[in-house]
């Protein structure tokens, strides 16, 4: 379970989309989860949480200055790091639970279902913004009831690894994963995907790689990068956009957001990507500012300081 | 008050030599620097004729930056005016730390407007013509970029009087420093020579069309004379007060004692007789001298039959009783434009220091009024104390200078 | 392109641009002190890129590109980047075309 935890965050100073699996580990909490309760696991993670907290100084100084650039003090931020490893394997076990459909203690809230049933009745495709912030996954287990095929844009490795601990709890996953590669065959898929009206998910808070196109934009007004790729492409698309986020509530409560799905077109291209940016942004910002503890980008996020 | 203006500096880049002394020897020996340019013909031209001027490399003498925003005009008058500082005594610390003014004549720079033009059609974009291209295409391109290279302080703008220019550039600074505004300014004119500044003119059926004897087919006041052949370069008069100079121990090559000007008030193009009269009448009434005073008339003449034949009128109402030697340097130069007043000032300062008047080539028969002219068909070794310069142009615009010879007491 | 095909490609172009001998071009010199640019330089720059790489470079985002290293890495995202766009357009007006 520790490698599993270890697995989502990143041990390096930057995002390397790499990690191993660790199948032991998973079948252990399910076994947990089944046979005691999921308060149970909770009550392992807090010794577990207290693990990383004493012992993985360097994400704990990633995490710490996360919490200093939301505006935490130096107390605040500190005790901080620990709620947000035991905040994020809870995550981790909702999902298992979830995914397990082992739901009946969780409460779903749908903010801005409606939006998402416009989008679809638009038929012009859509593209659905999100993060590595709050439990997006347990959110992708609920956009079956939108009746439509969805597409996930992933790394390769980022989806390895998932697929490994999934599969052996829920059996495949419903939505279609489609993985980036270095000739850029994902986009033909994802324009595949478009072009059949279906809906692409991803996550537009890391850069896939070095080499990647950069937008800096201010978050929580400190200059971060963030993938000028993805915005571009969904600008020459012409296909509207939500931004998608869920979070974990006190209370076995998720409560989930999706924000009015836009068409970024107007005659300069240049200046929609950056609209779009922007927006996805702000709205990325707000939901950090509403939940500070759901931030799980275990890395030096605003490493490249462009000021 | 009023100064006296001396001339202490001359400098030439042009079609028949690149600096004084080879300019001296082709006005000697009555040499001629046109040729027939084949591109021009290509280009759709009616006349391929035009004065050659090779440009010069400014690689190692000036730096990229400099070169970059030179047009090709800017170039030759860089060429003058270096030659015309040297000959000045005018050293860098001397212009870095006195205001010396700069006042050139020049009216046109398609080249770099059309070639900067074609990359941003082609391209798309106006980023693509480059950091140099916006100060060699505007017409004070030369007094912009000469001022910055040779870091000067004083007056600094461009005069665009079409084929006056030249002229009306030196009458200004002659104007200013008599009137005590400047101590010293470097006067001059400048003229681009590519295909792109001649075609709007030859559309006119200006240009002669004796494409198969280039060396004669500037025939300025002859009677078998079929229009002009556009030339340029780069010209450099520099002119102080007298004060001025005498405090710099410079040698004083000449006087400017009058700048006569008028303004036809009739045709844009067609030349009239009582225009230039008035310029000249004014120049010499300014300069406080009779007729019989003049020596030589270096005349605008272009070898264009409407334009030579009224100039010579002209020239007749008012020296007719007493005849002074009449050449036109365009015979030999071309139509040197924009850069032709400031020239032609220097050519005749290579006269008068030399002791001779120019031929006016290809003179071959007089017209009805060119006969009554006093016209140099060869050259001729004379003593010359006053010289007229004249240059008219489009527009009916008309200057005449007058020079005196300078003698050391 | 890799960062030394890159390097390969415009070496010979910056050099006579901005006059100045091949072999201080190094990955690791400052870009500004070796070419020696001053403001107006910087639409050179520019109009040596876009004829080698046939994509536009904002003078803005010289900011970041201190050293020819940052610079070869700059065009090599900046190339990947247009591959994408041009993979789509290309793909978007076959398809509008094929409808």
């Amino acid at each position: 379970m520790l490698k599993l935890i270890l697995n989502e965050m990143v041990s390096e100073r930057k995002w390397t989309g790499k990690s191993k699996g660790n199948k032991a580990g998973h079948q252990i909490f399910v076994f947990l989860i089944k046979h005691a309760g999921i308060k149970a696991a909770y009550a392992l993670l807090i010794f577990i949480s207290f693990y990383f907290f004493t012992c993985k100084w360097k994400i704990n100084k990633y995490i710490y200055q996360y919490f200093r650039t939301l505006g935490f003090g130096k107390f605040k931020s500190f005790l901080s790091v620990y709620k947000n490893y035991f905040v994020f394997g809870q995550t981790l076990i909702d999902r298992i639970y979830v995914m397990a459909c082992l739901n009946s203690k969780f409460d779903f809230y749908f903010e801005g279902e409606t939006y998402l049933n416009d989008m679809i009745h638009e038929q012009k495709g859509g593209i659905l913004l999100s993060a590595h912030t709050g439990n997006w996954e347990i959110a992708g287990h609920f956009l079956d009831r939108l009746n439509i095929p969805i597409h996930i844009l992933m790394v390769d490795d980022e989806y390895q690894k998932l697929k490994d601990y999934l599969e052996n709890i829920t059996g495949k996953r419903k939505a279609n994963i489609i993985t980036i590669k270095e000739d850029q065959s994902h986009l033909y898929q994802i324009l595949e995907a478009i072009n059949k009206k279906e809906i692409v998910c991803i996550h537009a808070d890391r850069l896939l790689n070095s080499k990647q196109k950069c937008i800096s934009l201010p978050l929580l007004h400190k200059e971060a990068n963030f993938p000028y790729s993805i915005f571009k492409m969904i600008v020459t698309l012409n296909v509207p956009v939500s931004f998608v986020f869920a979070h974990k509530e006190k209370g076995f409560k998720y409560h989930f957001y999706a924000t009015e799905a836009r068409l970024y077109k107007s005659s300069n291209d240049e200046q929609d990507v950056i609209r779009l940016a922007k927006d996805y942004v702000n709205e990325l910002e707000r939901r950090l500012y509403q939940y500070p503890l759901q931030w799980f980008n275990y890395y030096d996020f605003w490493e490249r300081n462009t000021a | 008050m009023v100064h006296r203006v001396v001339i202490t500096g001359i400098g030439i880049y042009s079609s028949i030599g690149k600096d004084l002394n080879e300019v001296a020897d082709s006005l000697y020996n009555g040499k001629s620097g046109i040729v027939l340019d084949q591109i021009r013909k290509q280009h759709g031209y009616r006349s391929g004729l035009t004065g050659y001027v090779e440009r010069p490399n400014l690689r190692n003498v000036l730096d990229r930056r400099a070169r970059i925003m030179l047009p090709e005009q800017g170039e030759f008058a860089y060429m003058s005016t270096i030659e015309a500082l040297k000959v000045a005594k005018f050293e860098q610390d001397y212009l870095d730390t006195h205001s010396v003014g700069i006042l050139f004549g020049n009216d046109s720079s398609a080249k770099p407007v059309i070639e900067s033009n074609d990359i941003v059609r082609e391209k798309g974009s106006t980023i693509m013509v480059g950091s140099g291209s916006v100060f060699q295409t505007m017409n004070s391109t030369v007094t912009m970029n000469l001022s910055t290279i040779f870091r000067l302080k004083g007056i600094n703008f461009t005069v665009s009087g079409a084929c006056a220019s030249g002229s009306h550039a030196i009458g200004l600074g002659y104007t200013f420093i008599k009137h005590g505004y400047q101590d010293c300014i470097i006067c001059g004119g400048a003229q681009e020579v590519n295909p792109y500044s001649m075609g709007n003119f030859d559309a006119l059926g200006a240009f002669s069309i004796r494409e198969d004897a280039p060396h004669k087919a500037s025939r300025p006041f002859d009677r078998d004379r079929d229009g002009l052949v556009p030339s340029g370069g780069g010209a450099t008069v520099i002119i102080e007060s007298l004060e001025h100079a005498l405090k710099r121990g410079a040698s004083i090559l000449g006087e400017i004692i009058a700048y006569g000007f008028s303004s036809n008030g009739a045709h844009i193009s067609n030349p009239t007789v009582e225009g230039p009269a008035i310029a000249i009448e004014m120049s010499l009434k300014q300069a406080g001298v009779k007729n019989s005073e003049i020596d030589y008339i270096n005349a605008h003449a272009t070898a264009t039959l409407a334009g030579d034949a009224t100039e010579a009128r002209s020239i007749n109402t008012i020296f007719g009783a007493v005849k002074p030697l009449v050449s036109s340097t365009k015979s030999m130069t071309g139509h040197e434009c924009w850069m032709s007043g400031a020239s032609e000032i220097v050519y005749s300062m290579l006269m008068m220091e030399k002791g001779f008047v120019a031929p006016n080539i290809n003179f071959e028969n007089p017209d009805e009024e060119s006969a009554n002219l006093n016209i140099a068909a060869k050259k001729i070794d004379t003593n010359i104390d006053m010289f007229l310069s004249n240059s008219f142009g489009f527009g009916g615009t008309n200057s005449s200078l007058i020079v005196k010879k300078w003698k050391n007491n | 392109m890799s960062q030394e095909e890159i390097a390969e490609k415009i070496v010979p172009y910056l050099e006579e641009e901005f006059e100045i001998d091949g072999k201080l071009i190094t990955p690791e010199a400052n870009l500004r002190n070796t070419l020696q640019l001053d403001s107006l330089d910087y639409v050179d720059l520019v109009v040596v890129i876009e004829s080698n790489f046939k994509f536009k470079i904002k003078p803005g985002d010289f900011q970041n590109i201190n050293t020819f290293s940052d610079f070869y890495a700059y065009v090599e995202t900046a190339l990947i980047q247009k591959e994408q766009e041009n993979i789509l357009n290309a793909e978007i007006n076959s398809q509008r075309n094929g409808v």
